[in-house]
């Protein structure tokens, strides 16, 4: 692992583990009961994940942004029993505190011998939460198998070679961030922590630079701001490739990140319960279509009309996936298993289309498809549209539910910074370019509501402009 | 809701709805001179009537359907159905 000031090894790191490891062990850790972290620090969360996956004992990160009722909460929905923590504020009123010492982690393992590797391959050893745009974020477990295979079916698609080094922004408390860890170290590559605030901001390019970053994945607010960041002109190193993920990545942005810098740009596309679904390859990514790419080969895919009849390429559809190490439900939820996971299939809930070559282009969520008198209407189609105009730096679109007409799409810009627009122009672009698709309202909002992970929260955007007339 | 404003509401969704029938001219009148216009003078095709139908809404809360306008057939009509239904929902509130 890689950090400011910091390189560890395997040989140290594995000290590390153990260690660990036999300190949870003394405290009684057992494969009998879910194990939560509440520990911000890149290195220590990660070394105290890696010890439990040793012990076989489960475990869930309650993150340490979140506030104390919201942990509570959410190790209540798992069943957590114990909590680790570095900070003792982070304690919660419920789960037994092991307050990890830190010093232990750089000490040679002591006392009683932690149990040996004997964890069940197959059982939930990992509690992740869904990206959950809407209302309570959804559990799924991982078992150590499930996770493997996913690392190994992603090193052998990207070629992973013996001098990766993997950079992400996203927290090791969040789950991309983790898996990204975890798949890296299973791998026996060099996982890059870029560390916390530092004095002084360091540009994504800088990190690469420093640490000699091979792979830099980045969520799309992440790659835009890379982009639009005007105020140095750090490049990339040579080794660098940047891997944008998500359901969106703007055409414009994409091709803005290509005018701007000489460095290879891929897509991904994937959720969380399921892995990568789709990538584009060097060659692959079409200037003219916003795709996700193509579907990675050890998955099935189909795109579905509502009666589950594959439809043909270019329809637009539900997605459903399927694969041969993938999860089959959400934890302690019925009602949310029941819609996802269907016939053997996943449903991740997005609204997508095959072009005649295989590209992946998605459609938003089919949650979020807009009935307008029987006028079907993607949310993400006028968010491109809109997002084309130079002064736009996001749309997001919305519904206001209407007893007469059904759903009022709406919409709401972002603007990049010390950019001005002209609504009434940007509507009739709009109208031009959609005709009755077009958004009826358009409001200029100083920032779109976030999930933590990046997302645009709609639902909150649509409470939020519920009045505006 | 004040009457000048439903009336810039009316004008507003008669502006997306009716973009041929309501001309310049006709513009100009029912601002300036508050004429009361025919709405089959006003060229509204059935996507018309939903753009103004749906406009009026967004403005004003007041739901109207298309089929409602036929039978309304003029703007002071309309002014007046959506008085009454802002009047009503006072009304109830009370």
């Amino acid at each position: 692992m890689a950090m400011p000031g910091r390189e560890v090894g395997y040989p140290e790191l594995n000290r590390a583990v153990e260690a660990c490891a036999a300190w949870l062990s003394r405290r009684g850790c057992a494969a009998s009961e879910i194990v939560g972290i509440t520990v911000a620090d890149e290195y220590v969360h990660t070394v105290a994940s890696l010890a439990l996956l040793v012990l076989g004992v489960p475990q869930a990160c309650l993150p340490s942004r979140d506030p104390a009722s919201m942990r509570l909460h959410l190790a209540q929905r798992i069943g957590v029993a114990r909590v680790v923590v570095t900070d003792p504020a982070l304690a919660l009123r419920g789960p037994e505190t092991l307050l990890l010492p830190q010093d232990i982690l750089g000490t040679p393992a002591r006392g009683d011998p932690c149990a040996t590797l004997d964890a069940d391959p197959e059982s939930p050893s990992v509690y992740f939460a869904s990206s959950g745009t809407t209302g309570e974020a959804k559990i799924f477990a991982l078992s150590q198998r499930d996770m493997a295979w996913r690392a190994e079916r992603i090193a052998d698609s990207e070629r992973i070679t013996s001098g990766y080094r993997a950079l992400t922004l996203v927290s090791v408390e969040e789950t991309p961030g983790k898996t990204k860890r975890l798949h890296t170290l299973y791998l026996g590559k060099t996982a890059v922590l870029p560390g916390r605030s530092t004095s002084r901001v360091v540009s994504p390019q800088q990190l690469c630079e420093r640490f000699g970053v091979t792979c830099l994945e980045l969520g799309v607010l992440a790659l835009s701001s890379v982009v639009t960041d005007r105020s140095h002109d750090h490049r990339f190193p040579h080794c660098t490739t940047v891997y944008a993920s998500g359901s969106r990545v703007p055409l414009s942005l994409r091709q803005s990140f290509r005018g701007r810098f000489d460095t290879p740009l891929h897509v991904h596309y994937g959720a969380r319960e399921f892995g990568r679904i789709s990538s584009t390859y060097p060659g692959s990514d079409s200037e003219t279509v916003e795709s996700v790419g193509t579907p990675v080969p050890w998955i099935e895919l189909e795109i579905v009309d509502g009666a589950g009849t594959p439809l043909a390429p270019g329809e637009v559809g539900e997605l459903r996936v399927r694969s041969e190490c993938m999860t089959h439900e959400y934890y302690r939820d019925p009602a949310a298993t029941a819609r996802h996971f269907r016939h053997g299939w996943f449903y991740p809930g997005d609204l997508a289309s095959l072009t005649g070559a295989g590209a992946l282009c998605l459609h938003g969520r089919s949650d979020d498809m807009m009935n307008l008198n029987s006028i079907k209407i993607f949310p993400a189609e006028i968010e491109r549209v809109l997002e084309e105009h130079p002064a736009v730096k996001a749309a997001a679109v919305f519904a206001r539910p209407s007893q007469a007409h059904g759903d009022i799409p709406l919409a709401a810009v972002e603007l990049h910074e010390s950019a001005a627009v002209n609504v009434d122009e940007l509507m009739a672009r709009a109208r031009e370019r959609l005709g009755v698709r077009a958004p009826r309202r358009i409001f200029v909002v100083d920032a779109l509501p976030r999930s933590a992970a990046g997302k645009v929260l709609r639902r909150e955007l649509a409470g939020l402009l519920a009045t505006a007339r | 809701m004040e009457s000048s404003r439903i009336r810039m509401a009316v004008f507003e969704a008669l502006t997306i709805g009716a973009r041929s029938g309501f001309n310049d001219e006709r513009r100009r009148r029912f601002l300036d001179e508050g004429v009361n216009l025919l709405l089959a003078d006003l060229d509204m095709d059935s996507l018309g009537q939903m753009e103004f139908c749906i406009a009026i809404e967004l403005s004003t809360a007041v739901t109207l359907l298309p089929a409602q306008l036929a039978e309304l057939a003029s703007t002071d009509a309309i002014e007046q159905c959506i008085r009454e239904k802002l009047g009503e929902r006072t009304e109830n509130r009370r």
